[in-house]
């Protein structure tokens, strides 16, 4: 049976009379080819049913060994048992390891193990500048780029998902490893058909905080195989740190807006769930646009929300900490790019978001590294694929309860650097919705202590 | 209370007309207002303006607005060269800020509120409101909405059929230039396309959709036309029938356009000396229509060419199959390999990357048909 790479999916054509490939299970007959095709990701398990079958086989895909001589640094002992728990697992399997803790080295050691090409995805252009620089650094040939404006495709070549989606269905059969960085993008940012569409058996998922719900990304790159938490290597593998809980009270007008708009809301909310007791947000969202009430509603959850986001006690507190720590490195997060703004407006700080481009952005993170930028302001931009060991302050005046998009922006000031101690500042309002935010998100970080507020 | 509904936007778009000027023209004088302050005010303002229609048709006008207003570029230049003047350490004093701020005022020449507000300018919902050129015109608004609306559709299409009854050349033409796969035919006094839509070519949809929906604008200048899109939104089926009267924006010819593949392959056999006629009249094949891109007089034998951007192989077929019942063999369709995946037809089909090679065009034609 002739088997060939096209357009993302094995083509399978009999080769004698007796070979039936419509009968292989999971094929799917192409009309306009008037050929049998079969997902690329089943290639090797019909490769195994077909030599079981005892069916000869033109197997027409590429090779995919290739011989590259790696400088690689020796790795510490989590990342070696991590590496032996994904060999152990098939060479298939997600790794969590905190941010700073090196994953990029395990997956650079299982390319250079394997001795195969491997196609490296990840999720933005600012990592795939990181990853194409870490690899060049390491091996003896030229690295492929695929994204931000790159198309070489090499042995050893870095894609951004959204680049892989296009030139997948091109170049899927070219590779012997997959590895994921921010796996846990899978199935959503980073689409699941690219899994799909490559032929590479050996799959690795790299990521700081594995979802809840890991299905889809199982069934593409494999179970979790070895994950430890940011408390497992602080003062290890990484920086210590500690976390310092400022309590904000609202100032007397704030707190009346505050109760009026919460009370607004929550009356519109409240006769919604016990209408609808098992409709989900959007739903509330598409019913409440409709009528002026409901519209209303939205509106003073909207208001609260940002009046929560940088009240006047919020604005007091971060010019002190940023006057107490002149000579630090800072992060300064935000629940939205308002308010980054807003804080960048006030202080002339600079702020990286979305709409800030490579070339402006890659400037202001040299001018962080060197101290001309010694703050940067961010909603969401900095939470993955930022890595600079001189930061060594996190200052959180707002963000969501989710623990994952938590651990990720904590783990950007604990990249590992000699006598370096991390701070991280979370301002809170008192006596609000954004209280449980805090307590739900702190969970992502194991049972680290907390010290009191500052005054 | 009792709840005021506004209309809920169905899933078939609403065109806007003459009627919906009034609450138009309330929004514009919501924009007025909010000239010089940042567009998320703008946008909170519009939201809660009492216009009596629903969020998705103002949202729907100020997406035309910024269209409008145009300049993104420029604006993006300006604000870069100002925040790496004046951001960098905290200013957490007044004095220091301020100082910070004249100091890039004295360097660009201006005052100190002009380098706030071009701080921002290239930021979506942070750069201030203006009107450059003045109140924006109702009529203009809707007509840019109208065409946001019908080229959203148009590139989520299955097929469209598109009915002309004069100057179909032009809009054929362009068709070809955006190389998209249509049938062509007479039907009475009226040119009728008919265009296969993204969702049903498989591949590289929306690049096709973008050519597409470039099509659009040339009906403002048709008095009589029919546009039928048969298109999926959320994956139900949509469709719409677009026919005058309907406000669309007046269009603006570009004098820098870049030449087509055609134009270039053409000018390129010219430059060697080989008599060329461009864009010939069309050739009838029934009740079909062929416009090739290019005659090419070589040796007393005239060749029909083709340029072909995105094909399927029954396109390709099926082309061929009515230039040989127009009687005409000498015929070469240039397909665009990156366009027409499994499109290796054996005959008349010569195939290209991103430009027609005028050599073995040569070669092709020197082996005859």
């Amino acid at each position: 049976m002739r088997i060939r790479f096209d357009r993302g999916t094995l083509v399978l054509e009999a080769e004698a009379k007796d070979e039936q490939p419509g009968a292989i299970a999971g094929v799917a007959w192409d009309r306009e080819l008037g050929a049998w095709r079969l997902p690329a990701d089943q290639h090797a398990s019909l490769i195994e049913r077909l030599t079981e079958a005892n069916v000869r086989v033109s197997d027409e895909l590429r090779g995919r060994r290739v011989h590259l001589d790696w400088t690689l640094p020796a790795l510490r002992w989590y990342q070696e048992a991590a590496l032996a728990r994904w060999q152990a697992a098939g060479q298939r399997g997600v790794i969590a390891l905190p941010t700073g803790a090196g994953k990029t080295l395990v997956a650079l050691t299982a390319i250079a193990r394997l001795g195969v090409a491997a196609l490296c995805l990840v999720p933005t252009r600012v990592l795939l500048d990181q990853w194409a620089g870490v690899l060049g650094a390491c091996a003896s040939q030229p690295i492929g780029r695929l994204g931000d404006g790159n198309h070489v495709v090499a042995p050893i070549t870095v894609a951004t998902y959204a680049s892989a989606v296009s030139w997948v269905p091109r170049i899927g059969d070219r590779f012997g490893l997959v590895i994921v960085d921010e796996a846990h993008h899978v199935g959503a940012w980073c689409p699941s058909e690219i899994f799909e569409m490559l032929v590479a058996p050996a799959r690795m998922g790299l990521t700081a905080t594995p979802p809840d719900d890991a299905g889809g990304l199982a069934r593409h790159l494999g179970p979790v195989v070895y994950a430890l938490s940011v408390t497992d290597l602080v003062g290890d593998a990484l920086a210590d740190y500690e976390i310092v809980s400022v309590p904000i009270e609202l100032d007397r007008d704030e707190r009346a807006r505050y109760r009026q708009l919460r009370a607004r809301f929550a009356a519109s909310y409240r006769t919604f769930q016990r209408a609808m007791p098992d409709a989900a947000w959007r739903e509330f969202v598409r019913v409440a646009s409709q009528t002026v009430q409901g519209r209303g509603a939205l509106h003073a959850w909207r208001e609260y929300r940002a009046l929560l986001s940088y009240p006047r006690g919020k604005r007091r507190a971060l010019h002190e900490l940023l006057a107490q720590h002149r000579d630090r490195r800072t992060l300064v997060f935000t629940a939205d790019n308002a308010t980054a703004y807003a804080i960048a407006r006030e202080l002339l700080v600079m702020p990286i978001t979305h709409e800030i481009k490579r070339a402006e952005r890659a400037r202001a993170l040299a001018g962080f590294r060197a101290g001309e930028y010694p703050v940067l302001v961010s909603s969401q931009v900095l939470d993955e694929g930022f890595d600079v060991p001189e930061a060594d302050l996190a200052i959180v005046v707002g963000g969501t309860s989710s623990a994952r998009r938590h651990a990720q922006r904590i783990g950007r000031v604990l990249r590992p650097r000699d006598g370096k101690r991390a701070r991280v500042y979370e301002l809170a309002v008192s006596e609000t919705t954004e209280v449980s935010y805090v307590e739900r998100r702190r969970a992502g970080l194991g049972n680290r202590p907390v010290m009191g507020g500052v005054s | 209370m009792i709840a005021m509904v506004y209309e809920e936007p169905g899933r078939i778009p609403r065109l806007y007309g003459e009627g919906d000027l009034s609450w138009i023209a309330k929004l514009v004088d919501l924009i007025e207002q909010s000239v010089g302050l940042p567009w998320r005010v703008l946008v909170e303002r519009v939201e809660h303006a009492p216009l009596g229609v629903h969020v998705s048709h103002r949202t729907a006008m100020l997406q035309a607005f910024r269209r409008v207003q145009g300049g993104a570029g420029a604006r993006a230049r300006i604000a870069r060269q100002v925040r790496a003047l004046v951001l960098g350490p905290p200013a957490l004093e007044p004095a220091e800020r301020a100082a910070r701020l004249a100091m890039a005022a004295a360097r660009f020449g201006t005052t100190p509120e002009d380098i706030e507000s071009l701080l921002w300018v290239d930021l979506a919902m942070e750069r201030p409101v203006v009107l450059p050129s003045g109140r924006p015109a109702e009529i203009e608004l809707a007509g840019l909405a109208n065409l946001e609306r019908i080229q959203r559709l148009v590139r989520r299409a299955h097929d469209l059929q598109l009915r002309v009854w004069d100057r179909a050349n032009e809009l054929v033409r362009t068709a070809q230039r955006y190389g998209l796969i249509a049938q062509i035919r007479r039907d009475g006094d009226t040119t009728l396309l008919d265009v296969i839509g993204p969702l049903a070519l498989f591949h590289s949809t929306m690049v096709y959709g973008r050519a597409l929906a470039a099509l659009v604008p040339l009906l403002a200048d048709h008095p009589r036309f029919e546009l039928d899109i048969h298109s999926t939104l959320g994956g139900e089926r949509v469709d719409l029938q677009v026919t005058p009267p309907v406000l669309l924006p007046k269009v603006k010819v570009s004098a820098r356009r870049a030449p087509s593949i055609a134009e270039r392959l053409a000018q390129e056999l010219l430059d060697l000396d080989h008599a060329v006629e461009r864009e010939p009249p069309p050739i009838a094949s029934g009740e079909h229509l062929l416009f090739a891109d290019l005659v090419l007089d070589r040796g007393g034998t005239r060749w029909f060419i083709e340029v072909v951007g995105f094909a399927t192989k029954e396109y390709l077929t099926t082309k061929l199959e009515r230039y040989r019942q127009a009687g005409v063999a000498n015929v070469v369709l240039c397909v665009d390999l990156a366009n027409a995946p499994g499109c290796d037809l054996e005959t008349q089909i010569l195939q290209f990357t991103r430009r027609v090679d005028v050599d073995d065009l040569l070669a092709m034609l020197g082996a005859g048909p």
